[in-house]
């Protein structure tokens, strides 16, 4: 209980006598007479206990019975009771009441109280309270004039601006309360001025001012009392701007919302700290303590209502992270996106559907980031926590296009073949045909791919893709090298699409492309350059003017070819340097190797000091072009410096053409007694080793000392390749080649180190084989060591008794056959098809074989073999016959494979029951000399005579077997 | 304690004192104080009794006295339950060990402070949480006299032991901070995924993401390390979060080397918005070493 007020009565003021009338609650019972000090003093106590009806009852009985007493008008008496009264009238709504009782006393006691500040500044508040405007403002402004530079005269101009507000004068009002914000006031006070005028924007649905609000405060949230207002209107300005496609500003407004539990809290946390410190302040309040007594119970009001409706409301939380996740995204912020989809998507306190929003939108984020792997990973637990999602087909389609993306386009076609299984009718399932279409595309599955775009075509005639697809349908010959029929297409194409469709210039390209390929470069200029006339901003712009370069190289106007590749700029990208090979082409055609030698030195300084691509490439042939000018001894130091500086770079794919080359010039410059031109040390070095293998020994370790892993794969793999051609050094290549795979990480291998260490390992049966393949594939999709890597997984696949997807492998290689592995992969893959009993498809593919000159002698043979296998198969023995006769009389070198042949063949005979040609056949074997079985020998013998018994011989001058 | 024995200890004291700078006199009371310590612990029942005595045991919920009576011993045991608390000598040096830190003075705070924690180890179960706390609160008093491995030591020591949550939250910080000082990479990691993990989007500090952060870094997993950084940055609204400056430093350098311009453009306006240029220090860790990588340096 607080201590009443002490005051100074004299004697003959406590001997007056009030009967008082009223009831005064539980320390007035009615009738009671009381003095004058004791009902004045029980009223005060009532006031400053906060009862203030009883105090008002107090006031009024004082003023009834002692009105005209000198103890009550004294002005001791007065300057306590006049604002106690005032404020008790405050505190019961009746501020019209409280009004004169505060002019009185600043009337009577100016400049002689030190309560005349409090009063003058709650006159303000009455007049405030009773809607007197101007008085108020009027007041507030004397109040700050009286007490300049105080704390209670910032309060007084923020409710001088809040005046405005509640007068409904929004435009004064904001003016006002900005004003405040830009003064020199404590900040706990502008701030709330700034959130004054942020709810008032926001009730009046004034958006931009709101942002501008929420955009250009210095928040501070850990100094600010409330928190509500801010969260409620930054989520709704995000919400605005996000509407605006102000993406960064949405989430800046996004970032100052707490989630809705955190908000309660801290709301909480807040109300119970003003409470507390609205407790301290009344118990010493006194003179201005009053004024901040007011602004804090004003904002606790405030505080509690804002409480009452946040906690009768819905929880924001979950669309508020969507939102905020989805600004980051459009504002191409992907790694916080990626941050906010994932908390909510694995945030089980959220709604399910938005966990679920969440989650599908995180897969999105994933593949913003082009983390194909982590997006088919966040996808596949989508599905399985969703699965009966709607969104469902979405995110298969998701995990397709991560594959795509990933370079993985079987798997893409894969997923989309299940999705078009499994939704049938879907309204996507056009996108679906066409993406699986494009797929099969990238995946080389040229006709499968012509498929696809055939069915779109038929399904969705009016779809928004049936031009694409027609397209695509032509390019897929194209792709196949089949120009006639895509010609065919792409013209018909372009009479149907009209003039000003987007797909015209990419037709007319096409078109020209395809008739150079056919050879028709007089057409293909016409088509070429009209193209390059008509569209002049189209994307293949580039291309089309490479095609022109190649078309009149194709045509023999080389100085006009060289002109035209002369015209692509390096913002071509990849074509640049294609445009500058091509020139470098040009010049070796035409034997000028000083042109040549020119050209690409100026190509190489043309990088402004920073590396040109294909660089390597440029040295390797500014060295080949001055062997030919006879400067082999300028060579030397440029191929060693090309050495030093990119050997160790991955992307450098000349290394091993450079030790070609410096090989043989080791052995030249050795003969003929010349040094290198230029004096260096390494060049010393290189020159004094008696053999070029003895050099690159030497090189070879340090390399590996310093961890300049790739440049020591790439020398240990030349010497591999060295001492494979000698029959001694067999052994030891296959050594250097186990320790390769340990001593080089797999990222630091290139193309030719994988699939050197890759097949090294299969050999071994070992099942890691596979990585390094499919590290190729990845890594370096279109070299030429991918054919190879195909057959190495197809293999180590068939021994996993994978036999289908193994197929699938080696398929593609008919598309490569001038490949040096095609003959094992053709022989691979028509084995392979007789092993799955599609028995139809092997004769293409050994026909395939048989027309390779690469795959003369053995590998014929064995085709031929599988041939007849198939034949016998297919319970043809006499088709076969002929087959297994072609090998034992055409390729009696491989005597395995004629053994083979002769037994397939006599058998056959006798199941057949030509016992004679059996035998015959069995008589072959015995006088095959060069038959290294001798078991198999001994059999035919065994057979022979058998079959002597069955079928004698009989003359048969002059009849063949065959 | 025998008399004898005393003086033993107290020569012991009175020379490890003297390797600190404190004065002949100042030396000679703080021997004294510390000799305290072995005076006897007494056990006031629940019944209101009061037991003195030097702890022989306290296992299995049983403690055991031996008092020394009449030149005799006799030897008391208390079941937990009947123990109302136990009261130990030598409080006032709590204090004196706080002032001695305060000014620097690690040596003789450290030295008071592990006798204290000799004295008292076995019986924290009995002696209310205020004990605890108290050398929860000298941790960073070991962190600061580089006695590292002797801190997270008794971090680990204190844990079982604590529940106030505060108190908790303070040990595990410390015990992030000191697993990073001693390049326990694995443990640091750990630590501070559990703390990231209690957070949540209620992020109150960002320690646990900064460190995890740099562990990353310095595997070279620099796109999980952004991740982890910019968790805190996101949720953090415009609070002052204790790490968090650093956090936005590290999330800066990562989004500019990763060639993420929009992030690094946005973290950067917030950087400069927030005045963290102005107020960025790297007090309890070292920031990251990009070099390490053989990254380029992060433009400045």
């Amino acid at each position: 209980m607080s201590k009443p007020l002490q005051l100074g009565f004299n004697r003959r003021a406590r001997r007056c006598v009030a009967i008082a009338g009223l009831c005064f609650g539980t320390l007035l019972p009615a009738q009671r007479e009381l003095t004058f000090e004791a009902l004045l003093q029980t009223t005060l106590t009532a006031a400053n206990e906060q009862r203030f009806a009883e105090a008002l009852r107090g006031f009024e009985e004082l003023e009834k019975t002692f009105g005209r007493e000198p103890e009550y008008l004294a002005p001791a008496t007065r300057r306590v009771v006049l604002p106690l009264h005032a404020h008790a009238h405050m505190m019961q709504d009746e501020a019209e009441d409280a009004i004169p009782l505060l002019e009185t006393f600043l009337a009577s006691f100016e400049g002689r109280s030190p309560q005349e500040s409090f009063v003058l500044f709650s006159l303000g508040q009455a007049h405030h309270t009773a809607g007197n405007w101007e008085e108020a403002r009027e007041t507030y402004s004397r109040f700050v004039a009286a007490y300049p530079d105080t704390p209670e005269a910032s309060i007084a101009q923020l409710r001088f601006g809040e005046t405005f507000l509640e007068e409904g004068r929004v435009e004064d009002a904001l003016d006002a309360l900005d004003n405040f914000y830009r003064s020199s006031a404590p900040y706990a006070l502008r701030i709330q001025s700034r959130l004054r005028a942020l709810q008032l924007s926001r009730d009046n649905t004034l958006w931009e001012r709101a942002a501008q609000y929420v955009l250009e405060t210095r928040w501070s949230i850990d100094s600010m009392p409330e928190i509500a207002v801010l969260a409620f209107a930054s989520l709704e300005v995000g919400n605005f701007l996000m509407g605006e496609e102000r993406f960064d500003d949405a989430v800046r407004a996004y970032s100052l919302v707490p989630g809705y539990q955190e908000l309660v809290n801290e709301q909480s946390n807040r109300i119970a700290s003003t409470e507390a410190l609205i407790g301290r302040t009344s118990a010493r309040s006194s003179g201005t303590g009053g004024v901040w007594m007011a602004y804090y119970r004003q904002l606790l009001n405030g505080m509690k209502e804002l409480q009452a409706q946040l906690i009768e409301g819905p929880d924001y939380t979950g669309s508020w992270l969507l939102r905020y996740g989805q600004a980051f995204a459009l504002a191409e912020r992907p790694y916080e996106a990626w941050t906010l989809f994932r908390s909510v998507a694995e945030d089980s306190s959220l709604l399910r559907s938005v966990q679920r929003d969440g989650h599908y939108r995180w897969i999105l984020a994933a593949q913003a980031l082009k983390r194909w792997d982590e997006a088919r990973t966040i996808a596949e637990e989508f599905m399985e926590r969703y699965e009966e999602a709607p969104e469902a087909p979405l995110v298969l389609f998701l995990i397709a296009y991560s594959f795509q993306q990933d370079g993985r386009p079987l798997d893409a076609v894969e997923v989309l073949s299940d999705l078009l299984i499994k939704y049938p009718q879907h309204r996507l399932r056009g996108r679906w045909i066409f993406s699986r279409g494009f797929n099969r595309i990238l995946a080389e599955r040229y006709a499968d791919a012509r498929t696809d775009f055939a069915i779109y075509s038929r399904e969705f005639p009016s779809g928004s893709q049936a031009l694409n697809a027609q397209l695509w349908h032509a390019l897929a010959w194209f792709f196949e090298k089949s120009y006639a029929p895509a010609l065919k297409e792409l013209e018909a194409l372009q009479d149907v699409t009209p003039a000003e469709h987007y797909l015209r210039p990419e037709i007319a390209y096409r078109r020209a492309a395809v008739l150079y390929a056919l050879k028709s470069f007089e057409p293909a200029l016409q088509g070429v350059e009209s193209y390059l006339g008509a569209y002049r901003e189209d994307r293949n712009r580039s291309e089309a003017m490479v095609l022109k370069g190649d078309i009149l190289m194709g045509l023999g106007r080389l100085e006009e070819a060289i002109e035209a590749f002369y015209a692509v700029t390096p913002e071509a990208g990849g074509l640049y340097p294609y445009a500058v090979f091509q020139i470098g082409k040009i010049h070796r055609a035409l034997e000028d190797y000083g042109a040549m030698v020119s050209h690409f030195e100026g190509y190489l300084r043309s990088g402004d000091g920073g590396a040109v691509p294909q660089q390597t490439e440029a040295l390797y042939l500014i060295g080949w072009a001055m062997q030919r000018l006879g400067r082999e001894a300028d060579v030397v130091p440029l191929y060693l410096e090309a050495l030093d500086l990119h050997a160790n770079d991955l992307e450098a794919r000349e290394i091993y053409l450079i030790l070609d080359a410096l090989n043989g010039l080791h052995g030249k410059l050795r003969r003929l007694a010349i040094s290198p031109s230029v004096g260096d040390a390494s060049e010393a070095v290189f020159q004094r080793m008696p053999r070029f293998r003895d050099w690159i020994s030497l090189k070879v370790l340090p390399l590996l000392d310093e961890g300049e892993l790739t440049a020591y794969s790439r020398f240990r793999l030349y010497e591999i390749e060295n001492l494979r051609r000698t029959a001694e050094g067999v052994d030891e290549a296959a050594m250097l080649l186990g320790n390769l795979e340990s001593e080089v990480g797999i990222e630091q291998l290139d193309a030719r180190g994988l699939l050197e260490v890759g097949k090294a390992l299969q050999a071994r049966a070992e099942p890691s084989a596979r990585r390094y393949f499919e590290a190729l594939l990845l890594r370096y999709p279109r070299s030429q060591e991918r054919v190879s890597a195909w057959i190495g997984l197809a293999e180590g696949l068939r021994t996993e008794g994978e036999l289908e997807a193994a197929a699938e492998w080696l398929a593609l290689v008919s598309d490569h056959v001038m490949h040096p592995d095609a003959p094992e992969g053709l022989l691979a893959y028509a084995g392979l098809l007789l092993e799955l009993g599609r028995y139809s498809e092997v004769q293409p593919v050994v026909d395939t074989l048989l027309r390779l000159r690469t795959a003369r002698g053995r590998p014929h043979a064995e085709g031929l073999i599988i041939l007849a296998q198939t034949e016998e198969a297919m319970g043809r023995p006499e088709r076969a016959i002929p087959i297994y006769q072609r090998v034992f009389n055409v390729y009696r070198a491989y005597s395995d494979l004629v053994g083979e042949a002769y037994v397939a063949s006599a058998t056959l005979f006798e199941s057949i029951g030509e016992l004679a040609s059996a035998r015959d056949t069995w008589r072959e074997v015995i006088f095959f000399d060069e038959l290294t079985d001798d078991s198999l020998r001994a059999r035919a013998e065994r057979e022979y005579a058998r079959l002597l018994e069955l079928a004698p011989e009989v003359e048969t001058a002059g009849v063949e077997v065959l | 304690m025998r008399n004898w024995m005393r003086c033993i200890v107290g020569m012991a004291f009175s020379a490890a004192l003297a390797e600190t700078a404190l004065g002949q006199e100042e030396d000679f009371v703080l021997a004294a104080q510390l000799m305290t310590l072995d005076d006897p612990i007494i056990v006031e029942t629940k019944r209101g009794q009061d037991f003195s005595g030097q702890v022989e045991s306290n296992l299995d919920g049983t403690l055991t006295l031996a008092a020394d009576v009449g030149g005799g011993e006799v030897v008391y045991s208390f079941e937990e339950t009947e123990i109302l608390r136990v009261r130990f000598s030598g409080n006032e040096l709590k204090e004196v060990a706080l002032e001695y830190a305060e000014v620097g003075e690690y040596a003789p705070a450290l030295m008071i402070i592990d006798k204290l924690f000799e004295q008292r180890r076995e019986l924290f179960s009995l002696a209310g949480d205020s004990e605890v706390n108290y050398f929860a609160q000298t941790i960073p008093v070991y962190r600061a006299a580089e006695r590292l491995r002797e801190a997270y030591d008794r971090i680990e020591a204190l844990r079982p032991h604590l529940e106030d949550a505060d108190v908790v939250r303070l040990l595990e910080a410390e015990q992030l901070l000191l697993a990073n000082r001693l390049e326990m990479v694995a443990e640091t990691k750990a630590l501070a995924r559990t703390w990231i993990e209690m957070e949540g989007r209620e992020v109150r500090s960002a320690l646990g993401s900064c460190l995890l952060a740099l562990a990353l870094i310095d595997e070279g997993r620099l796109e999980e390390a952004l991740q982890v950084v910019l968790f805190p940055i996101t949720f953090s609204r415009a609070r002052s979060i204790p790490y968090l400056d650093n956090c936005h430093s590290i999330a800066l350098d990562l989004a500019r080397i990763l060639e993420e311009e929009t992030t690094a453009s946005g973290l950067s306006e917030d950087f400069d918005r927030r005045g963290y240029a102005e107020t960025l220090q790297w007090d309890d860790f070292s920031p990251p070493d990009y070099s390490r990588l053989d990254l380029p340096r992060p433009p400045s």
